[in-house]
């Protein structure tokens, strides 16, 4: 086994005398600083935190416009539905209109989540040749479950997901990890589609940074293990410039905001 | 440790400068990103200046990292992440082929890291009988082509379509293409099957946040994310210095990390990443290790004069907007680091006197200061580089470049307090450079000491008659 909290196997304690004797700071077992690290509440808290949760209609589709109109910059389609099970006619109507990249049988592996289990997917795909995965999963995946995942992954031409927030100013999809929402359903299929909440979409990084920190809400879950940013489809420009999408992530994102 | 060829900046400035193809992707990737860049920080809400905030957000974590580094590692571990401080490059290789060796390791993958180059990592374990693939599009390009990488975000800007097509035909053995989709595609492919295989992902660090306990690691490609995601283990490399205090730090720092390297609102993908995956996950590394660097690090950090470089983000700004970077390219820098912020680091982190040409070959024009986003002040650090090559620095261990320099410094001093003797000096010039060859007026070669004034340039002769005599003819005509 590698050398874990053991101190002197790790390297740390002579590093970190290294950078104190370079920042002309004595050296010795300094207490960290929480000082250095949090930021006391800003005084305007509780009313920034209203504000954001507060946010009526007209507010909302204002944000949903100015999302729309980021997004098409970056190439990722977003298209407002009025409820769920519109929501899944749409996707199911992708579905049997987008061929598979890599195989010829239809795929689709999704999120357990309630808010996709709203696209009622399982009957709208009923009577079509489409097999449709979720990645429900017991309490403690062990590894044959959680390679049968991962075949199904594989095999999945359209990941759904949904997303904790949406950014409207960079049109970035926030996502946590956890179970039931592998990272990777977002990531390996050829088309990623996410389905959220009209009243998910917030204004700005720095609406979302604040929220993080300071809704009690969110403080709770924090960060994860894993929190992911994913604002448009893959990319590159590698060569000579020139922009291609789909490089090594999805070639093609669509979003699908339930305004309802 | 990366091969140092900062030595050779002459001879493969030249080289540089006589390639066409390599001139026109220069100027094309400057053309295109500069402006773009500039125009960025313009339509920013708080305005350009939100970079003088950046800079201090840099500033206060880099004089804080003894505080900031200890309570990273702490919150990696308690999520079962595993950190290892590593003095230098030899100490980051070791731990990193140690692992791969517990655990069997044949083959990994990598999303492009600057700091993973510095250390020669992929070196290290292709000696070793470890497969390595690059995987960010660029880097895999000139991985296959046996080069290294010309620009920080765009590392095969240097290599035109019809050679990548013509390296993919022989190395992947697709049918000839040049068109762009067909030949990400291609890579696409031939990549995924690594992805799936590989039993370690290794990746960088864009910018690490000390409250969370987090890394992040930013792409376009989703690259990154494939290799940390999918494989068995993950291990990232940070130098010491990427590293934020808090959260909301990475507001503006994103803003305008994505807007210095590719003038866009925010990068494709940013992943958080604080720990293996945990037992209720599907997905994610069974193992998190988590590599911190100095190797030279530390004693840019003690000298005041130079610790500004630490804040730098490695967007590549700056070298959208170098004309020197823009002429000679960035295998000219002979190590990693390339183009303003190279010319600082590399020295330092190398040696002042090997790589002095690198910051000697800077016009400290400024162009720099203005597109980096946290403001480092380069040209003052390339000033100050010059000094000490001029003077010699004992702290560095410098000796002068040039001693005989200061001899001729010292014989201008001289000439320049005494009236007579300049006079004397100026007519004895006028009258000798009547021997020395011309071109089109101009002088083409002094000889001796001299030489090197008209090695790559033309020099305007001394005028016959001085500016104080013309005056003096003038003022008593009238
Ligand atoms: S010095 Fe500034 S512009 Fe250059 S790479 Fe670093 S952060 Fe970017």
């Amino acid at each position: 086994m590698m050398p874990s909290g053991n101190q002197k196997k790790t390297g740390e304690h002579e590093f970190i005398t290294n950078i104190q004797k370079a920042l002309g700071r004595p050296s010795g077992s300094v207490l960290p600083d929480q000082s250095v690290l949090t930021q006391a509440p800003p005084p305007d808290l509780e009313h920034r935190l209203s504000l954001y949760c507060s946010r009526n209609r007209q507010d909302q589709t204002k944000l949903l416009d100015l999302f729309m109109e980021q997004a098409a910059l970056v190439n990722m389609k977003v298209i407002p539905v009025e409820t769920g099970s519109l929501a899944g006619s749409a996707v199911r109507e992708l579905i049997l209109k987008t061929e598979p990249e890599w195989g010829i049988e239809k795929s689709v592996i999704a999120w357990q989540d309630p808010l996709i289990e709203q696209l009622g997917l399982k009957e709208q795909l009923a009577s079509d040749n489409v097999a449709l995965f979720i990645t429900q999963s017991s309490p403690a995946p062990g590894l044959e479950e959680r390679e049968e995942k991962r075949r199904h992954l594989l095999e999945s031409y359209i990941g759904i997901t949904t997303a904790d927030f949406c950014v409207a100013e960079s049109a970035t999809l926030v996502m946590r990890s956890g179970p039931g929402r592998p990272r990777a359903v977002s990531l390996v299929p050829s088309v990623h589609v996410a389905v959220i909440k009209m009243d998910q979409i917030i204004q700005s990084l720095s609406e979302l940074y604040f929220r993080l920190k300071f809704d009690p809400k969110e403080k709770e879950q924090g960060l994860t293990n894993c929190m992911t940013f994913i604002s448009g489809p893959s990319k590159t420009a590698d060569i000579e410039l020139v922009m291609v999408h789909g490089a090594h992530g999805p070639r093609q994102m669509i979003v699908y905001v339930i305004t309802g | 440790m990366a091969e140092i060829k900062t030595e050779y900046y002459k001879q493969n400035a030249v080289k540089a400068i006589g390639d066409p193809i390599l001139q026109n992707a220069l100027s094309n990737v400057q053309n295109r990103l500069g402006p773009a860049t500039a125009l960025c920080y313009q339509k920013l809400a708080e305005g350009p200046d939100l970079r003088l905030k950046a800079h201090k957000i840099r500033e206060f974590a880099v004089n804080n990292l003894d505080i900031l580094l200890p309570v990273l590692a702490q919150k990696i571990r308690d999520r079962g992440g595993k950190v290892f401080f590593a003095r230098n490059a030899e100490a980051a290789t070791a731990y990193c082929l140690e692992v791969a060796r517990e655990n069997r390791i044949k083959m990994v993958v990598k999303g492009k890291s600057m700091v993973t180059e510095e250390i020669g990592l992929n070196q290290v374990l292709e000696a070793n009988g470890i497969e390595v693939n690059e995987t960010d599009l660029g880097e895999y390009i000139i991985q296959l082509a046996g080069e290294s990488p010309s620009h920080i975000i765009a590392p095969a800007i240097h290599k035109t379509r019809k050679e990548i097509g013509r390296l993919f035909t022989e190395k992947l053995g697709i049918p000839y293409s040049e068109d762009p989709p067909v030949l990400t595609q291609a890579a696409r492919k031939f990549l995924r099957e690594k992805f799936l295989k590989a039993g370690m992902g290794l990746s960088g660090c864009n910018m690490a946040c000390a409250e969370t306990g987090h890394i992040t690691t930013v792409s376009n490609e989703g690259n990154i994310r494939m290799s940390t995601t999918l494989p068995k283990i993950h291990m990232a490399f940070m130098g010491m210095e990427r590293v934020t205090a808090r959260l909301e730090d990475h507001d503006v720092l994103f803003r305008l990390l994505s807007r210095g390297a590719a003038a866009q609102n925010m990068a494709g993908y940013v992943s958080y990443i604080g720990g293996p995956r945990t037992p209720d996950q599907l997905d994610g590394p069974d193992q998190f290790h988590l590599v911190i660097l100095d190797n030279g690090r530390s004693r840019i950090l003690a000298d005041p004069e130079f610790r500004e470089a630490l804040f730098c983000i490695r967007c590549a700004a700056c070298l959208n907007v170098c004309p020197a970077y823009g002429k000679i390219g960035g295998h000219s820098y002979g190590y990693p680091y390339s183009g303003p912020i190279g010319a600082v680091i590399t020295p330092l982190l190398t040696g002042i006197n090997r790589a002095k040409d690198l910051f000697l070959g800077e016009p400290l024009c400024g162009a720099c200061k203005k597109a980096c986003p946290v403001d480092i002040d380069l040209p003052r650090m390339l000033l100050a580089l010059r000094a000490k090559a001029a003077y010699g620095d004992h702290q560095w261990a410098v000796t002068r470049v040039n001693p005989r320099e200061k001899f001729l410094f010292e014989i201008f001093s001289i000439l320049i307090r005494n009236r007579k003797l300049y006079d004397l000096a100026m007519k004895a010039g006028v009258f000798f450079q009547k021997w020395l060859p011309r071109k089109q007026g101009m002088i083409s070669h002094i000889p001796f000491v001299f030489k090197g004034w008209t090695q790559s340039r033309d020099i305007k002769p001394l005028a016959r008659t001085n500016f104080l005599t013309l005056w003096k003819n003038r003022n008593q005509k009238s």
